[in-house]
Protein backbone atom coordinates (compact mmCIF):
# COMPACT_ATOMS: atom_id res chain seq x y z
CA UNK A 1 0.00 0.00 0.00
CA UNK A 2 1.72 2.92 -1.35
CA UNK A 3 0.27 6.25 -1.65
CA UNK A 4 1.73 8.21 -4.34
CA UNK A 5 0.88 11.23 -6.32
CA UNK A 6 -1.02 10.99 -9.70
CA UNK A 7 -1.72 13.03 -12.37
CA UNK A 8 -5.18 12.56 -14.10
CA UNK A 9 -8.29 14.13 -16.73
CA UNK A 10 -11.22 13.58 -18.58
CA UNK A 11 -11.74 12.63 -22.42
CA UNK A 12 -11.21 15.83 -23.71
CA UNK A 13 -8.76 17.44 -20.99
CA UNK A 14 -10.50 20.21 -20.00
CA UNK A 15 -11.01 18.91 -16.44
CA UNK A 16 -7.31 18.06 -15.09
CA UNK A 17 -6.99 16.30 -11.65
CA UNK A 18 -3.49 15.76 -9.36
CA UNK A 19 -4.06 14.38 -6.11
CA UNK A 20 -2.58 11.41 -3.50
CA UNK A 21 -3.67 7.95 -4.11
CA UNK A 22 -3.37 4.57 -2.50
CA UNK A 23 -3.69 2.65 -6.07
CA UNK A 24 -4.93 -0.39 -4.21
CA UNK A 25 -7.77 0.87 -2.41
CA UNK A 26 -10.14 0.83 -5.29
CA UNK A 27 -13.82 0.17 -4.46
CA UNK A 28 -15.81 -1.36 -6.80
CA UNK A 29 -19.23 0.03 -6.40
CA UNK A 30 -22.14 -1.85 -8.48
CA UNK A 31 -24.76 -0.37 -7.07
CA UNK A 32 -28.08 0.33 -9.10
CA UNK A 33 -27.02 3.94 -9.30
CA UNK A 34 -23.15 2.93 -10.47
CA UNK A 35 -23.98 0.57 -12.92
CA UNK A 36 -26.71 2.95 -14.80
CA UNK A 37 -24.55 6.23 -14.54
CA UNK A 38 -21.25 4.25 -15.84
CA UNK A 39 -23.18 2.28 -18.28
CA UNK A 40 -22.74 -1.08 -16.91
CA UNK A 41 -20.27 -0.75 -14.17
CA UNK A 42 -19.01 -1.13 -11.62
CA UNK A 43 -18.13 2.93 -10.49
CA UNK A 44 -14.11 2.45 -9.90
CA UNK A 45 -13.64 4.92 -6.29
CA UNK A 46 -10.22 5.37 -5.82
CA UNK A 47 -9.94 6.91 -2.33
CA UNK A 48 -7.59 10.70 -3.07
CA UNK A 49 -6.23 13.28 -0.68
CA UNK A 50 -4.86 16.95 -1.42
CA UNK A 51 -6.53 16.89 -4.50
CA UNK A 52 -6.38 19.96 -6.73
CA UNK A 53 -8.39 20.39 -9.77
CA UNK A 54 -8.08 22.59 -12.81
CA UNK A 55 -11.45 23.27 -14.52
CA UNK A 56 -13.53 23.41 -11.84
CA UNK A 57 -16.35 25.32 -13.82
CA UNK A 58 -16.78 22.69 -16.51
CA UNK A 59 -17.92 20.02 -13.99
CA UNK A 60 -21.68 19.16 -13.52
CA UNK A 61 -22.90 18.16 -10.46
CA UNK A 62 -25.87 16.06 -10.09
CA UNK A 63 -27.94 15.44 -6.70
CA UNK A 64 -28.24 11.87 -7.29
CA UNK A 65 -29.95 11.16 -3.87
CA UNK A 66 -30.43 12.95 -0.50
CA UNK A 67 -27.00 12.61 0.36
CA UNK A 68 -24.94 11.72 -2.86
CA UNK A 69 -23.66 13.97 -5.62
CA UNK A 70 -22.28 12.75 -8.93
CA UNK A 71 -19.78 14.95 -11.25
CA UNK A 72 -19.11 14.71 -15.05
CA UNK A 73 -17.33 16.74 -17.37
CA UNK A 74 -20.32 18.72 -19.16
CA UNK A 75 -17.90 18.83 -22.25
CA UNK A 76 -17.49 15.18 -22.58
CA UNK A 77 -19.55 13.48 -20.26
CA UNK A 78 -16.35 11.67 -18.63
CA UNK A 79 -17.23 10.34 -14.81
CA UNK A 80 -14.93 12.47 -12.21
CA UNK A 81 -16.46 11.21 -8.55
CA UNK A 82 -19.31 10.77 -6.44
CA UNK A 83 -19.22 12.36 -2.86
CA UNK A 84 -21.54 12.63 0.01
CA UNK A 85 -23.13 16.00 -0.24
CA UNK A 86 -21.32 18.75 2.16
CA UNK A 87 -18.10 16.59 2.74
CA UNK A 88 -14.91 17.02 0.83
CA UNK A 89 -13.74 14.96 -2.02
CA UNK A 90 -12.52 11.65 -1.39
CA UNK A 91 -12.60 9.73 -4.13
CA UNK A 92 -12.56 10.11 -7.98
CA UNK A 93 -12.87 7.74 -10.75
CA UNK A 94 -9.89 5.37 -11.51
CA UNK A 95 -10.62 5.61 -15.38
CA UNK A 96 -9.16 9.43 -15.23
CA UNK A 97 -5.18 8.93 -14.10
CA UNK A 98 -3.05 8.65 -16.63
CA UNK A 99 -0.73 6.22 -14.99
CA UNK A 100 -2.90 2.61 -14.65
CA UNK A 101 -0.20 1.07 -12.75
CA UNK A 102 -1.08 -0.89 -9.81
CA UNK A 103 -4.42 -0.26 -9.40
CA UNK A 104 -6.20 -3.32 -7.26
CA UNK A 105 -9.80 -3.49 -6.09
CA UNK A 106 -9.73 -3.82 -2.24
CA UNK A 107 -13.56 -4.19 -2.29
CA UNK A 108 -16.39 -5.18 -4.21
CA UNK A 109 -20.00 -3.72 -3.19
CA UNK A 110 -23.45 -4.42 -3.77
CA UNK A 111 -22.18 -7.83 -5.62
CA UNK A 112 -25.57 -8.51 -5.45
CA UNK A 113 -26.13 -6.22 -8.30
CA UNK A 114 -23.63 -7.47 -9.85
CA UNK A 115 -24.58 -7.80 -14.04
CA UNK A 116 -24.39 -11.00 -15.50
CA UNK A 117 -21.33 -10.44 -17.78
CA UNK A 118 -18.76 -9.69 -15.20
CA UNK A 119 -17.35 -11.75 -12.38
CA UNK A 120 -16.58 -11.28 -8.76
CA UNK A 121 -12.84 -9.85 -8.45
CA UNK A 122 -10.59 -11.95 -7.10
CA UNK A 123 -9.16 -10.99 -3.37
CA UNK A 124 -11.56 -8.43 -3.17
CA UNK A 125 -14.27 -8.55 0.16
CA UNK A 126 -17.33 -8.58 -0.91
CA UNK A 127 -20.87 -6.87 0.39
CA UNK A 128 -24.51 -6.93 -0.35
CA UNK A 129 -26.72 -4.05 -0.85
CA UNK A 130 -28.36 -4.39 2.58
CA UNK A 131 -25.16 -4.64 4.22
CA UNK A 132 -24.07 -1.29 2.14
CA UNK A 133 -26.89 0.25 3.37
CA UNK A 134 -26.98 -0.37 6.70
CA UNK A 135 -23.20 1.06 7.17
CA UNK A 136 -24.79 4.12 5.22
CA UNK A 137 -27.66 4.67 7.29
CA UNK A 138 -25.01 4.37 10.39
CA UNK A 139 -23.18 6.68 8.91
CA UNK A 140 -25.84 9.45 8.20
CA UNK A 141 -27.33 8.94 11.48
CA UNK A 142 -23.63 9.39 13.07
CA UNK A 143 -23.24 12.79 10.79
CA UNK A 144 -26.20 14.13 12.03
CA UNK A 145 -25.59 14.29 15.41
CA UNK B 1 -23.04 -10.64 -37.07
CA UNK B 2 -23.97 -10.95 -33.54
CA UNK B 3 -26.93 -13.23 -32.47
CA UNK B 4 -29.87 -10.24 -32.23
CA UNK B 5 -32.85 -10.70 -29.71
CA UNK B 6 -36.32 -9.38 -31.29
CA UNK B 7 -38.16 -7.85 -28.13
CA UNK B 8 -39.18 -4.12 -26.72
CA UNK B 9 -37.05 -3.48 -24.11
CA UNK B 10 -37.18 0.38 -22.28
CA UNK B 11 -33.85 2.13 -20.78
CA UNK B 12 -33.40 5.15 -19.27
CA UNK B 13 -30.39 7.26 -17.56
CA UNK B 14 -30.12 8.05 -14.26
CA UNK B 15 -32.33 11.14 -13.71
CA UNK B 16 -35.02 9.73 -16.09
CA UNK B 17 -34.77 12.60 -18.59
CA UNK B 18 -33.41 10.33 -21.45
CA UNK B 19 -35.70 7.18 -22.17
CA UNK B 20 -34.76 4.88 -25.06
CA UNK B 21 -36.70 2.12 -26.83
CA UNK B 22 -35.61 -0.66 -28.67
CA UNK B 23 -36.88 -3.63 -30.31
CA UNK B 24 -33.89 -5.29 -31.11
CA UNK B 25 -30.96 -6.00 -29.35
CA UNK B 26 -28.04 -7.96 -29.06
CA UNK B 27 -28.31 -11.32 -27.16
CA UNK B 28 -24.74 -10.47 -25.60
CA UNK B 29 -22.22 -8.09 -24.48
CA UNK B 30 -19.26 -6.58 -25.24
CA UNK B 31 -16.42 -4.63 -23.62
CA UNK B 32 -14.04 -2.14 -24.43
CA UNK B 33 -10.77 -1.61 -22.52
CA UNK B 34 -8.89 1.00 -24.49
CA UNK B 35 -8.14 4.25 -22.59
CA UNK B 36 -10.26 6.11 -23.82
CA UNK B 37 -13.62 4.15 -22.83
CA UNK B 38 -11.50 3.54 -19.20
CA UNK B 39 -11.29 7.41 -19.20
CA UNK B 40 -14.63 8.36 -20.24
CA UNK B 41 -16.63 5.69 -18.06
CA UNK B 42 -14.23 5.06 -15.32
CA UNK B 43 -14.92 1.83 -15.38
CA UNK B 44 -14.65 -0.88 -18.47
CA UNK B 45 -16.85 -0.12 -21.46
CA UNK B 46 -19.72 -2.37 -22.26
CA UNK B 47 -21.63 -2.06 -25.43
CA UNK B 48 -25.13 -3.42 -26.57
CA UNK B 49 -25.34 -3.26 -29.84
CA UNK B 50 -28.88 -2.48 -31.36
CA UNK B 51 -29.73 -1.45 -35.24
CA UNK B 52 -30.23 2.31 -36.01
CA UNK B 53 -33.66 1.48 -37.16
CA UNK B 54 -34.55 -0.06 -33.95
CA UNK B 55 -34.05 2.48 -31.55
CA UNK B 56 -36.05 5.41 -30.48
CA UNK B 57 -34.09 8.04 -27.75
CA UNK B 58 -35.96 11.06 -26.24
CA UNK B 59 -34.24 13.60 -23.63
CA UNK B 60 -31.25 16.21 -23.51
CA UNK B 61 -28.79 13.95 -25.28
CA UNK B 62 -25.40 15.91 -25.32
CA UNK B 63 -22.27 14.31 -27.40
CA UNK B 64 -18.37 14.47 -28.02
CA UNK B 65 -16.42 13.56 -30.88
CA UNK B 66 -13.79 11.81 -29.31
CA UNK B 67 -12.27 10.79 -32.72
CA UNK B 68 -12.79 11.45 -36.64
CA UNK B 69 -15.28 8.87 -36.92
CA UNK B 70 -17.00 8.25 -34.16
CA UNK B 71 -19.65 10.50 -31.17
CA UNK B 72 -19.72 9.26 -27.37
CA UNK B 73 -22.96 10.60 -26.19
CA UNK B 74 -24.22 11.22 -22.67
CA UNK B 75 -27.36 12.81 -20.67
CA UNK B 76 -26.87 16.35 -20.28
CA UNK B 77 -28.60 16.59 -17.30
CA UNK B 78 -27.07 13.79 -15.15
CA UNK B 79 -24.02 12.74 -17.02
CA UNK B 80 -25.39 9.09 -17.62
CA UNK B 81 -23.53 7.49 -20.59
CA UNK B 82 -25.80 6.65 -23.27
CA UNK B 83 -23.95 5.14 -26.37
CA UNK B 84 -20.38 5.18 -28.98
CA UNK B 85 -21.64 5.09 -32.35
CA UNK B 86 -19.64 5.10 -35.61
CA UNK B 87 -20.56 7.19 -38.26
CA UNK B 88 -20.45 4.79 -40.87
CA UNK B 89 -22.10 2.48 -38.72
CA UNK B 90 -25.48 0.48 -38.75
CA UNK B 91 -25.66 0.29 -34.83
CA UNK B 92 -25.79 1.99 -31.88
CA UNK B 93 -23.38 0.49 -29.52
CA UNK B 94 -25.70 1.47 -26.14
CA UNK B 95 -24.59 1.44 -22.51
CA UNK B 96 -26.45 -1.88 -20.98
CA UNK B 97 -26.51 -0.29 -17.90
CA UNK B 98 -29.30 1.56 -19.13
CA UNK B 99 -31.54 -1.41 -19.14
CA UNK B 100 -32.67 -3.12 -16.29
CA UNK B 101 -33.84 -6.41 -18.93
CA UNK B 102 -29.60 -6.50 -19.67
CA UNK B 103 -28.27 -7.54 -16.74
CA UNK B 104 -28.86 -11.03 -17.39
CA UNK B 105 -27.00 -10.85 -20.44
CA UNK B 106 -23.60 -12.32 -20.62
CA UNK B 107 -20.42 -11.33 -22.01
CA UNK B 108 -19.09 -12.15 -25.56
CA UNK B 109 -16.03 -10.04 -26.08
CA UNK B 110 -13.31 -8.51 -24.41
CA UNK B 111 -11.05 -6.24 -26.40
CA UNK B 112 -7.71 -3.96 -25.54
CA UNK B 113 -7.44 -6.34 -22.93
CA UNK B 114 -3.96 -4.94 -22.81
CA UNK B 115 -4.81 -2.14 -21.53
CA UNK B 116 -7.35 -2.95 -18.79
CA UNK B 117 -6.92 -1.85 -15.74
CA UNK B 118 -4.87 -4.12 -13.54
CA UNK B 119 -7.65 -4.79 -11.27
CA UNK B 120 -10.24 -5.95 -14.28
CA UNK B 121 -10.52 -9.89 -14.78
CA UNK B 122 -13.37 -11.15 -16.07
CA UNK B 123 -13.94 -15.01 -16.35
CA UNK B 124 -15.21 -17.02 -19.03
CA UNK B 125 -14.32 -18.41 -22.41
CA UNK B 126 -15.11 -15.31 -24.30
CA UNK B 127 -13.39 -14.02 -27.53
CA UNK B 128 -10.52 -11.59 -26.16
CA UNK B 129 -8.41 -9.71 -28.24
CA UNK B 130 -5.35 -7.34 -27.48
CA UNK B 131 -4.71 -3.64 -28.51
CA UNK B 132 -2.69 -5.10 -31.49
CA UNK B 133 -5.05 -8.03 -32.78
CA UNK B 134 -7.75 -5.21 -32.78
CA UNK B 135 -5.99 -3.29 -34.65
CA UNK B 136 -4.84 -5.19 -37.06
CA UNK B 137 -8.27 -5.52 -39.03
CA UNK B 138 -10.41 -2.42 -37.22
CA UNK B 139 -10.58 1.67 -37.80
CA UNK B 140 -8.81 2.83 -34.77
CA UNK B 141 -7.40 5.92 -33.12
CA UNK B 142 -3.52 5.80 -33.77
CA UNK B 143 -1.10 6.35 -30.28
CA UNK B 144 -3.97 5.81 -27.78
CA UNK B 145 -1.89 4.78 -24.99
Amino acid sequence: MVAERKTGSCLCGLVRVEAVIDASSITACHCGQCRRWTGGGPYFSTGVSDVRIDGEDQIAIFAASEWGERGYCRSCGTTLFWRMKGKPLNNLAAGLFDDQSGLAVRQEIFVDRRPHWQSPWDGASQSTEAEEYAKLEAALKGSAT
Amino acid sequence: MTDMETRDIQGHCLCGAVRLHATQYAKTVSACHCSMCRRWTGSAMWCLDVPTEALTVEGPVATYRSSAFAERAWCRDCGTHLWIRDDEGTEFELMPGLFDAAAKLRLRSEIYIDCAFACISLAGDHDRRTQAEYEKDQRHVEDTP
